[in-house]
């Protein structure tokens, strides 16, 4: 049963990775994107890392993609290609992707399929939140702070440049 | 947890199907006679001036840059929230250190005219 | 585990159709008592006091034409409807509104009858799936390809991003005061402590203009500016998927109502644990104090004038985002002194 639902949520994202690809205009590729994020926060809640898959849709699906909306209707209106340019890129990722399936379906998919599947895929430990707070806050203090110091020198960075473009 | 986890994916699906279901209805049921004046957009009767995705005020995106920042800084303060009694007063000093280095870039933003929408007006003025 | 499937659907199904039945009649009561609050009558025609006004509604708009602009993108716009109902209501599958249990012959629980789905992080899981509504409301304003639509739509993603940031922030606080992001364990801590409107009152009347401003209601409701911008993002829209715009408006406000009553108010609890009180059962308080706040977003409609666009981010950005960090730090002082 967990074993399906992860099969079918991984289907979903890897197809609508290919589509976020090959969609010719930005706006259906952004559609597509927001299918991956859910995806994989589906993912992540059928392993029981609720907190990881929250994080997924609050931080990815719900900010992160807004960005690229915002970018998407500042820029206003892009020429929709009749022939695209990255034609090769085009072949070549959806080769890729062709390979990537079989090497996960080889070594991954089969084996959710094998009785006693549903004990292999539990993340006891991530679905506790507050297992996770004590690792954040007590052995990795530093790079907790770093943290901040990153999301500063993004913000201000980000910012002083869209603010150059804008002026 | 699971059948909770079980309830969402049928509530996902009831809600889906129903949002689905009634936009195809009612394509089904509506009579279309389209005619040209009908499709065009709304301008107050007259004819559309120019494209409407053209660009507009870049405020907007830095807006949502800002916002990008505190939405990832509110993920790393919510396993705070849950074992702050565990943690205590050093805790309590970590995510002070944290909140005010994050408080640098909104004082940036703030510097930088971002939440202010009024044109040629300064910060200092309010 | 069939049998238990066909139960959840079958609570799930009843769940479905007594919220959709409130969606469609809270514009029904907003419309009578704004008409009352303006010496007007109101809905009146249709049925006795105007009481099926709301199905001929729907029933008109089902069968009306429905327009697609020329240049829009279609796919995109048929989507966006969808989108705006479907985040509105997934909130509800969260929601506790009592602490029943359907128990089998040995008096064991078998499913919930007091919530859909109680998860660890259902506070978390709220905010996430309102937050995907803004992608309804900025594709719209975007593929109607008019340019009210589009500045409808950019001005309340603007406005939703900027407060959903102060309302999570309150959330946070909330969550450091009752150790837990699960709606049903809030609850709980109410019961043995305090509702937590109290020790929070600074947090609750942030959250509350929140709230105003997240389900985009006067006195900021400034994407549907009606005398500037027709009617906002939904300009272009017309027939069921018009309808469905104002579906998600008023689940959205159910939502936030059942949202702030569980957090703030307690959610099912009496107000006093003592013998009159504690009569009546959880789900009727619940009612109760959820539809105060319902009448509570109908009764600013009648009385409060619109906000400034710059008056709205200055609120937000300047004084409640800067009120809330520090609500919440003193909160977190406070919890870790005592």
């Amino acid at each position: 049963m967990l074993a399906y639902i992860v099969f079918i949520l991984s289907l979903i994202t890897i197809i609508s990775s290919v589509f976020a690809i090959i969609a010719k205009k930005p706006a259906n590729s952004i559609i597509f994107f927001l299918i991956i994020f859910l995806g994989t926060a589906g993912i992540f809640f059928v392993l029981q890392a609720e907190y990881l898959g929250i994080i997924q849709i609050i931080v990815y699906a719900g900010a992160l993609l807004v960005v690229f909306v915002f970018a998407l209707i500042l820029v206003g209106d892009i020429p929709v290609y009749k022939k695209n340019p990255l034609k090769l890129q085009k072949t070549f990722s959806i080769i890729l992707v062709l390979i990537f399936i079989t090497i996960f379906w080889s070594q991954f998919g089969i084996l959710l399929f094998l009785p006693g599947a549903s004990n292999l895929i539990k993340f006891k430990e991530a679905s506790d939140i507050s297992l996770i707070a004590r690792l954040l806050l007590k052995d990795y203090l530093l790079p907790f702070e770093l943290a901040s110091v990153i999301l500063l020198c993004a913000i201000i960075g980000s910012l002083y440049i869209a603010r150059k473009e804008a002026d | 947890m699971p059948i909770d986890y079980l309830s969402i994916l049928i509530f996902i699906l009831v809600i889906v199907g129903f949002s689905i279901g009634t936009v195809v209805i009612s394509s089904f049921l509506g009579k279309k006679r389209p005619t040209y004046f009908k499709c065009m957009p709304y301008e107050c009767g007259i004819d559309p001036v120019k494209d409407a995705q053209t660009k507009f005020e870049p405020k907007f995106y830095l807006v949502c840059l800002v916002f990008l920042l505190f939405d990832i800084e509110l993920v790393f303060l919510y396993p705070f929230a849950l074992i702050s009694d565990n943690l205590g007063l050093v805790g309590l000093i970590e995510i002070i250190i944290f909140i005010f280095i994050l408080f640098i870039g909104y004082l940036f933003a703030w510097k930088l005219n971002i939440f202010n929408w009024i044109k040629g007006r300064s910060s200092a003025s309010h | 585990m069939i049998l238990t499937i066909i139960l959840i659907f079958i609570k799930i199904v009843i769940v479905f159709s007594v919220v959709m039945g409130l969606v469609a009649y809270i514009p029904y009561v907003e419309r009578k008592l704004i008409g009352d609050m303006q010496r007007r009558i109101g809905p009146s025609v249709v049925g006795p006091f105007g009481i099926f006004q709301p199905i001929a509604d729907g029933l008109k708009l089902l069968f009306k034409e429905e327009v697609i602009p020329l240049k829009a993108d279609k796919l995109l716009f048929v989507l966006s409807p969808v989108i705006v109902v479907c985040a509105a209501l997934l909130g509800i599958c969260v929601i506790p509104w009592g602490d029943y249990f359907l128990v089998d012959c040995l008096g064991k629980p078998i499913i919930s009858l007091g919530y859909i789905a109680n998860i660890n992080v259902s506070l978390l899981f709220i905010i996430a799936v309102s937050s995907l509504g803004v992608y309804g409301i900025v594709f719209s304003g975007w593929s109607s390809n008019s340019k009210y639509s589009l500045l409808g739509g950019i001005r309340a993603t603007s406005q939703l991003i900027s407060y959903e940031i102060t309302g999570s922030v309150v959330i946070l606080t909330v969550a450091l005061s009752a150790k837990s992001l699960s709606l049903v364990e809030i609850v709980n801590y109410q019961k043995s402590s305090v509702w937590l409107i109290i020790p929070q009152i600074i947090g609750f009347i942030i959250f509350l203009i929140c709230g105003f401003a997240e389900t985009n209601r006067i006195p900021f409701d400034l994407p549907e500016a009606e005398s500037e911008l027709v009617s906002g993002y939904h300009t272009e829209y017309s027939s069921m998927k018009f309808a469905m715009f104002y579906m998600g408006e008023y689940a959205h406000i159910l939502v936030f109502s059942c949202l702030i009553v569980v957090v703030f108010l307690g959610g099912w609890l009496p107000p006093f644990n003592i013998f009159p009180f504690n009569l009546i059962p959880g789900t009727l308080w619940f009612g109760l104090k959820v539809s105060i706040f319902v009448l509570l977003f109908i009764w600013v409609r009648a009385t409060l004038p619109r906000v400034r666009f710059d008056q709205l981010m200055n609120l937000n950005w300047k004084i409640l985002l800067p009120v809330a960090f520090a609500n919440f730090l003193i909160s977190a002082i406070l919890v870790i002194a005592f």
